[in-house]
């Protein structure tokens, strides 16, 4: 190699020796000196500054004034971060890279396309404002996060400096609903009955694709929503950073990535398809044509000795695949989960409780009595929970297994056959996120599992398909039950044990129609119970409002 | 059951994954460096330069064996060598003939831009090539050579053969001399004179003679230089791989022994799919596999999976050296053997595997178990406690407990960069041993216990 750059002192008193070492380690004089170089440099940065190594590196690709002008959160009182339901509640879990929309551009959608969120914003798909429990304001709805896109893998942790909104934990299990008083509630580990995610996940797919979503326009917005915060307009740069970011987006979403969804039965508000998410976005197997949609489940006392499988299916009993799998199944690429603050999160869920019902409590000898036609009918399934609702104390031999006769709609079962858990466990476990056998297939002939109905009441509506809006009609046989019914109402009736639905719009909020007969969302089957007498059934009633 | 081995068993499984994406890396500048194509120019400058010191050429002489006393001769001899033998190299390699043999070297391309895809060629192409350049030289003085496919209309005929030795040389050879380029004597139509008159050797009947005699020892200092040559760039890429994630040994081993390494066995299907897409098997590395598989090489040489890495030897049937089988990295393929098959057997090939998965790979060693990279390191946490400047997940220590933490350290990185230069097929012989060494006292346990009288149940228990 020519050396002739150096001073020939160099090269006889370091090059020479260097080059005879590399020579006896059957190296180059290069090939020794470069990791060698590299060596003595980290282990400088190491013992002099550990803490520029320690933190994530921040690639601050765009240092956009504009970012800055992002209306902060201001918190009631100083954030304690240990606090598990603040964490639950705005701590994205790694949802930005496929599904986060860049800050600003999240903030004009609903006035490029009014006409599609029906001049009602975010709350048109059920993201409602947040309450004030621990912020005065912030720039997104509840069940949103916002923050820089950050990828978080063992080897290298980087955040991205592009402010992103993106569903976290607290997007899909923190319901609403209105107390007596028609205040309004929010419950952690509820259901969120109440937000359209598919409708949601749809508009976002299409419109990007949309002519009204073009860059002079798009950029003419964020300057007027700038304007709005007294904010200087975007400058050149940002001009720029947004014409590609608006490219990008109609780039990605070229084939929509839901499109699978438009050949089947819309969702409605509380209910979800993630398997066939994952199964045809990430996986990218076939369709198969399985409509497995489900209803949002709770996730209040997911410890082991109460829950020891997870999802309506049973078919996994694995933590982490529960928890990363549903980040990935809305919008996570396994470098961006948020292992900690999920494992944390799912950890603090495993002892969290359900809520008491927050009605008109039940009478007392009703309850009783409910309780021993429970203890009779249901328990053998369902189990018993003790006084302090806490702690089972009877599991029956159904409890927590597959229930193959339960006759309830076969689609979601259908949709997870052991070549799905192949893939899925084959896709996990190489990204490091679950164990290699951490979900099963369902068996040729599959059913769903018989779970405790801890907190029965704020769940509804019922079944895994969410097709039975309350408890009175969960306990008619099948063929008498409503065939349509509205979902997404706030407001509780407590004679059924569930939320109203009978009613079209829920004040000035559209419902959706629900209908049984489509494919995915029967309502037959789980005909126990349908024998009951009027009044077995109202003290049946009595008793599940007190689990 | 055996804390230790599994350790051992992940230990391996982790060396395996990182030396297979050190094995993909290599491969991958291999490629884009051309290092095979980089190996047969220096062939046939070896050849066209032993050729004329064969024959005493008085410049290469010159050249070999400057005479101090004639200090100011070896210059103007250095350069005329060295045109003749770039000219040979150039004429050799952008021949169109080499280039109709694969997709990405198809005929009818710039041949000078082609030459970089030519990563082998036998004894009898060569002189067959020669033989071309040497009949249009002589047909076209001074003439493009380049030109020369427009006017040699017959194909070159098959070597003739005499029992199993193939003999280069045809009727008429002894009358041919080489182009004048390749010797650098220059001039017009008096050129030939000129040759016949100042090297009378060079004629394509000894050329022919000459690399049929010589050509296998080229191809073998070759190989050898070629396998030296990756083996540099391995041990370069290995080494840097270490700094790059911070692979220490020691805190590995320790973190596979406190977090049930025995989980990253799991791993080990994957990691044998991708060491069978580098070519890294079990066979490369069982030396008589070795030998067996380069007594084919000339006949089947173009298979994709000795491209891709194979342990091979030279292409001349010889026995593999004894050395090879250790050679680090599984990309230790000789360029005469490896390379480039006729079509006809290329053709008989089965389809190339695909290309390693690199993701895949860089997955395994991204394993939170493993505590790579420097953002989450024992070494940064250590100097964290110890410089008070961020968060630690260690009570403050001493500048001793530092230092020793560093010393560990640092011997840990050195024995990953030893280790991970030993190659793949190492690991992967390493890790099969292991495993059979589990199942081997699994077996042994099992029968005490059945002599014993004990039940699997009541062990458990």
């Amino acid at each position: 190699m020519n050396n002739g750059f150096l001073p020939s002192w160099l090269k006889t008193r370091l090059l020479t020796p260097v080059r005879s070492l590399a020579r006896g380690l059957g190296s180059t004089q290069w090939g020794l000196l470069l990791p060698a170089v590299g060596l003595l440099g980290m282990s400088l940065e190491v013992s002099q500054c550990p803490q520029n190594l320690a933190r994530p590196l921040a690639l601050d690709v765009f240092k956009m004034r504009s970012e800055d002008a992002i209306p902060p959160s201001v918190p009631v009182k100083a954030i304690d971060e240990s606090d598990p339901v603040w964490r639950f509640r705005y701590v994205e879990t790694g949802t930005e890279f496929r599904a986060g929309i860049p800050y600003w551009i999240f903030r004009i959608m609903p006035k490029i396309f009014a006409e599609e969120f029906k001049g009602q914003g975010y709350e048109y798909f059920g993201f409602t404002a947040d309450d004030d429990k621990y912020y005065k304001s912030r720039p997104v709805p509840r069940g949103m996060s916002i923050g820089d896109t950050s990828v978080r893998s063992q080897l290298l942790k980087v955040d991205f400096t592009l402010k992103r909104v993106s569903i976290n934990c607290s997007g899909c299990h923190q319901g609403e609903y209105l107390d007596a008083a028609g205040k309004r509630v929010l419950q952690v580990g509820m259901p969120n009955h109440t937000a359209d995610l598919q409708g949601f996940k749809r508009l976002f797919g299409t419109a990007f694709q949309s002519p009204k979503f073009e860059a002079k326009r798009v950029i003419a917005e964020i300057n007027a929503a700038l304007a709005e915060e007294k904010k200087p307009p975007l400058d050149w740069k940002e001009q720029l950073v947004y014409t590609g970011l608006v490219q990008t987006m109609k780039q990605l979403t070229r084939v929509a990535p839901g499109a699978w969804m438009d050949v089947r039965p819309d969702n409605g508000p509380g209910r979800i398809d993630p398997f066939n998410a994952v199964k045809f976005e990430v996986l990218e197997v076939p369709d198969d044509q399985t409509v497995a949609t489900l209803d949002f489940p709770s996730v209040w006392n997911q410890r082991k000795e109460i829950r020891p499988w997870h999802h309506c299916d049973g078919n996994t009993d694995n933590s982490s695949a529960r928890n990363f799998g549903s980040v990935i199944g809305v919008g996570g690429i396994p470098e961006s989960v948020n292992k900690r603050t999920v494992t944390r999160n799912g950890e603090w869920l495993d002892a969290f409780p359900s809520p008491k019902y927050p009605f008109t409590a039940p009478d007392e000898a009703a309850k009783n009595r409910g309780a021993d036609v429970f203890k009779q009918r249901c328990a053998s399934c369902h189990g018993v929970f003790g006084p302090d609702n806490k702690h089972l104390t009877e599991r029956g031999p159904q409890f927590m297994t597959v229930d193959l006769k339960v006759g309830t709609d076969p689609e979601r079962w259908k949709a997870f056959l052991p070549d799905t858990s192949e893939a899925l466990n084959r896709f996990g476990f190489n990204a490091n996120l679950w164990p290699r056998q951490a979900f099963r297939g369902s068996a040729a002939q599959g059913g769903y599992l018989c779970g405790p109905l801890d907190g029965i009441w704020a769940r509804a509506p019922y079944l895994h398909n969410g097709s039975v809006p309350n408890i009175e009609e969960l306990l008619k046989p099948p063929d008498k039950r409503v065939k349509t019914f509205y979902r997404g109402n706030r407001h509780y009736d407590e004679a059924r044990l569930g939320f109203v639905s009978n009613l079209a719009t829920d004040e000035q909020r559209a419902l959706f129609e629900y209908d049984t007969a489509l494919t995915g969302n029967s309502n037959a089957g789980h005909d126990y119970g349908t024998d009951l007498s009027d009044a077995q059934r109202a003290d049946l009633i009595a008793y599940l409002k007190t689990l | 059951m055996f804390p230790l081995l599994e350790t051992a068993i992940a230990f391996a499984a982790v060396m395996l994954t990182a030396s297979l994406l050190v094995s993909a890396v290599v491969q991958g500048i291999q490629g884009a460096g051309a290092y095979r194509s980089d190996i047969v120019s220096g062939l046939l400058r070896s050849v066209i330069h032993g050729f004329r010191s064969f024959y005493n050429d008085p410049d290469t002489l010159t050249v070999d064996y400057p005479d101090p006393n004639n200090p100011d001769d070896l210059e103007p001899a250095q350069g005329r060598v060295f045109a003749g033998e770039r000219a040979f190299v150039k004429d050799i390699m952008a021949d169109p003939t080499l280039h109709a043999r694969g997709d990405a070297v198809s005929y009818g391309d710039e041949p000078a831009r082609q030459a970089k895809y030519v990563e082998y060629i036998s004894a009898s192409d060569l002189v067959a090539i020669a033989r071309n350049h040497a009949e249009y030289a002589a047909a076209t003085p001074g003439s493009d050579p380049v030109a020369r496919m427009e006017l040699v209309s017959s194909p070159v005929p098959p070597p003739a053969e005499s029992g199993t030795q193939i003999i280069l040389t045809r009727a008429g050879d002894e009358l041919r001399f080489l182009p004048a380029s390749w010797l650098y004597a220059k001039g017009g139509a008096e050129v030939a004179e000129k040759l016949r008159r100042e090297k009378p050797y060079a004629t394509l009947a000894k050329f022919a003679e000459y690399v049929q005699h010589w050509y296998p020892t080229f191809e073998a200092t070759a190989s050898q230089a070629f396998k030296t040559k990756i083996r540099r760039l391995t041990r370069f890429v290995a080494c840097s791989l270490v700094v790059l994630l911070n692979v220490d040994s020691v805190g590995l081993m320790l973190n596979l022994y406190r977090n049930s390494g025995g989980e990253y066995a799991q791993r080990i299907p994957e990691l044998k799919e991708q060491a069978e897409r580098l070519g890294v098997t079990q066979a490369d590395v069982e030396p008589t596999a070795v030998a067996a598989s380069v007594n084919t090489a000339s006949a089947a040489a173009g298979s994709a999976a000795a491209a891709a890495g194979s342990v091979a030897a030279p292409a001349s049937s010889v026995a593999a050296p004894a050395s090879s089988v250790a050679a680090p990295a599984s990309s230790v393929a000789a360029p005469a053997s490896s390379v480039a098959a006729p079509a006809s057997s290329a053709s008989a090939s089965p389809p190339p595997p695909p290309p390693a998965d690199l993701k895949l790979l860089l997955s395994g060693l991204d394993d939170p178990m493993l505590g790579l990279g420097w953002q989450s390191s024992q070494i940064v946490d250590t100097w964290c406690a110890y410089t008070g400047k961020c968060p630690s997940s260690q009570e403050a220590l001493s500048g001793w407990q530092a230092a020793n933490a560093t010393i560990v350290w640092l011997f840990g990185l050195l024995l990953s960069c030893a280790l991970l230069s030993l190659g793949a097929p190492f690991w992967y012989n390493a890790l099969a041993g292991l495993l059979n060494l589990k199942s081997a006292v699994q077996t042994k346990n099992e029968q005490a216990d059945v002599a014993k009288g004990v039940t699997p149940s009541e062990k458990r228990s």
